[in-house]
């Protein structure tokens, strides 16, 4: 096989491919099973270090009380 | 286990740094002041051509370059420079690789390259390439800078403890590899002599055109968008108090804009030498980035969701959550721009000057502005800001500028637009250009007086931002704070 026809053989997958990798993505993102765990990143940037505003200025941990209400 | 180590250990274990953050943040604001004044000044100088009284230095066509770098490269970039090693450090909870060293070595360097660019800009140095002006010299210094930045931010990365990258890093992420990769390949070119400024394009001819539009379009992109994206995920839910609404929304919000991006440059070429085909697959490309767009509109309001009433009491979150209404309304307006048909009436006119501004001051600076203030009072240990009645006050006149600037630029566009291609009954072409020339001043003086609004906008931000270093709190935010009204975090101990 020439380089020729290697390249050739790329580039007429090549869209189809990413099309895939691109579904792939979504509907990794939309598995049920991910579901919990995506919810669990989105609260990242809010167990940061600051105490946060409701929890009257009690520390680091007061994000942890709304975390566990959240769960019942 | 290591999500346990992420919630407890962080205020104690990591020594986060700040330093290199409050830096970044002064020099946004003070770059934004520049970008806002030779705004104003070149706006002046179109509308009163006598402003343009040589020596060369100081017309509007060595101006103009200053304008849009200060305004892209030293506000946006140092606003985003200094939000992402804030956010990557907190939601990492790792502190900046590389230590203060690097990360001092970033900062000065960065704003030695925009020194390095403007001043070559007022003396004539330029590639005229637009937002690639800076010639070899510098583009070579800004490699190192950048690739300093990615080591920093991936070091960061690599070394975090939270086992989940949150989705704003990987914003910032995109942002820093994609520009990366843009920059260098639409600035390869070979210098005249190691001892000249001036260098040669290594493309010629369409396809240099088209790398320099495959760089401009994802400039916008990726600079303007990606990076500001990954202010509005992480600040916010932050100042909102609430996750984002959709973690997944923002997963496929974040792939689809990677893929689609890249493809959209050649839109800027309409009716030119590039290839028929290029043209259409540019602009295809655009109009399917309406999904990604509204997807990451619709995430970042909806985040809101439940609590809305925050917009009425926080101006600061006023800020951000407007930014995200104008990205959604430049989002929507680009894709139509880049419609052949549509092109053929707006290219070359004012309505791409209001449509970008729509963009730089709705989106990028509204965000940026919001991120300043949420971020300002926590570097330097306040409980909120000096005044949040100066930034209510800066919102509303920020924005009666913004509506005066794009509105008059939309009506002077499509005029101009429609004066270039008027024939009368005998097929002659109806007007003369300087007709068209005459018939903008109106608009000119109007813009001129949006972006005079804007910049005293921004004059108040210092003001505040200044008295809030000093650790003075205003009677009225004072009060608000204790009804609660805003969410302030004490300062940490």
């Amino acid at each position: 096989m020439s380089l020729e026809a290697i390249r050739e053989f790329f580039a007429s997958v090549w869209g189809l491919w990413l099309m895939a990798v691109f579904i792939g993505i979504v509907v990794w993102a939309f598995w049920p099973r991910n579901r919990k765990r995506f919810e669990e990143a989105s609260r990242i940037p809010l167990r940061d270090d600051e105490p946060r505003p409701r929890d009257g200025g009690q520390g680091p941990d007061g994000g942890e009380l709304e975390r566990d209400a959240d769960k019942q | 286990m290591a999500e346990a180590i992420g919630r407890r250990e962080t205020a104690a274990a990591v020594a986060y740094n700040e330093e290199v953050v409050r830096w970044f943040m002064l020099a946004t604001v003070f770059w934004g002041v520049v970008a806002f004044l030779m705004g104003v000044v070149i706006a002046l100088q179109l509308a009163y051509p006598w402003l343009n009284p040589g020596p060369e230095y100081f017309n509007f066509g060595r101006l103009r370059p200053v304008h849009t770098s200060a305004a892209i490269f030293a506000f946006g970039g140092n606003a985003l420079l200094g939000t992402s090693l804030f956010v990557v450090q907190r939601t990492c909870r790792a502190s900046l690789f590389g230590g203060p060293g690097l990360a001092a070595f970033l900062f000065w360097g960065y704003q030695f390259f925009i020194l390095l660019a403007a001043s070559g800009y007022v003396l004539g140095i330029t590639q005229s390439r637009e937002y690639a002006e800076p010639e070899w010299y510098a583009d070579l210094w800004l490699t190192i800078i950048w690739v300093t930045y990615l080591v920093i931010y991936l070091g960061t990365i690599i070394r975090r403890r939270e086992p989940h990258i949150y989705v704003a890093n990987w914003f910032y992420l995109a942002f820093i590899v994609t520009i990366a990769m843009l920059h260098i390949v639409n600035n390869l070119a070979v210098p005249v002599s190691i001892f000249g400024t001036k260098s040669y394009s290594a493309f010629s001819g369409v396809q240099d055109a088209l790398t320099q539009w495959w760089y401009g379009h994802n400039a916008v992109g990726f600079f303007l968008t990606a990076g500001f994206l990954g202010i509005m995920y992480y600040f916010i839910p932050k100042r909102a108090d609430r996750p984002v609404y959709s973690y997944r929304l923002s997963i496929v919000h974040f792939w689809s804009l990677i893929f689609l991006y890249i493809w959209a440059g050649p839109h800027h070429l309409h009716y030119t030498a590039l290839p028929e085909w290029t043209q259409t697959l540019g602009m295809t490309f655009s109009v399917m980035l309406w999904m990604p767009s509204w997807g990451g509109m619709i995430n970042g309001l909806m985040t809101l969701s439940g609590a809305w009433d925050k917009l009425r009491t926080d101006p600061v979150l006023r800020f951000l959550v407007v930014s995200v209404g104008f990205y959604g309304m430049s989002t929507f307006e680009g894709p139509v721009m880049s419609i052949r048909a549509v092109n053929g009436l707006s290219h070359y006119t004012d309505w791409t000057i209001g449509h970008v501004h729509s963009g730089a001051l709705g989106w990028v600076a509204f965000i940026s502005f919001g991120a300043v203030y949420h971020l300002v009072p926590r570097l330097w240990n306040q409980r909120e800001l000096y005044s949040l009645k100066l930034v209510s006050y800066h919102f509303w006149i920020s924005t009666i500028g913004i509506v005066l600037y794009i509105t008059s630029m939309w009506i002077s566009g499509i005029m101009q637009g429609l004066m270039w291609r008027a024939y009368d009954h005998l097929g002659f072409l109806q007007y003369s250009f300087v007709e068209t020339v005459e018939a903008m001043h109106p608009f000119y003086v109007v813009r001129a007086l949006g972006g005079v609004l804007f910049l005293i906008g921004s004059l108040i931000m210092v003001y505040n931002v200044w008295r809030t270093i000093r650790g003075d709190v205003s009677v009225e935010t004072r009060e608000a704070l204790r009804q609660g009204a805003v969410a302030a975090p004490a300062p940490a101990e």
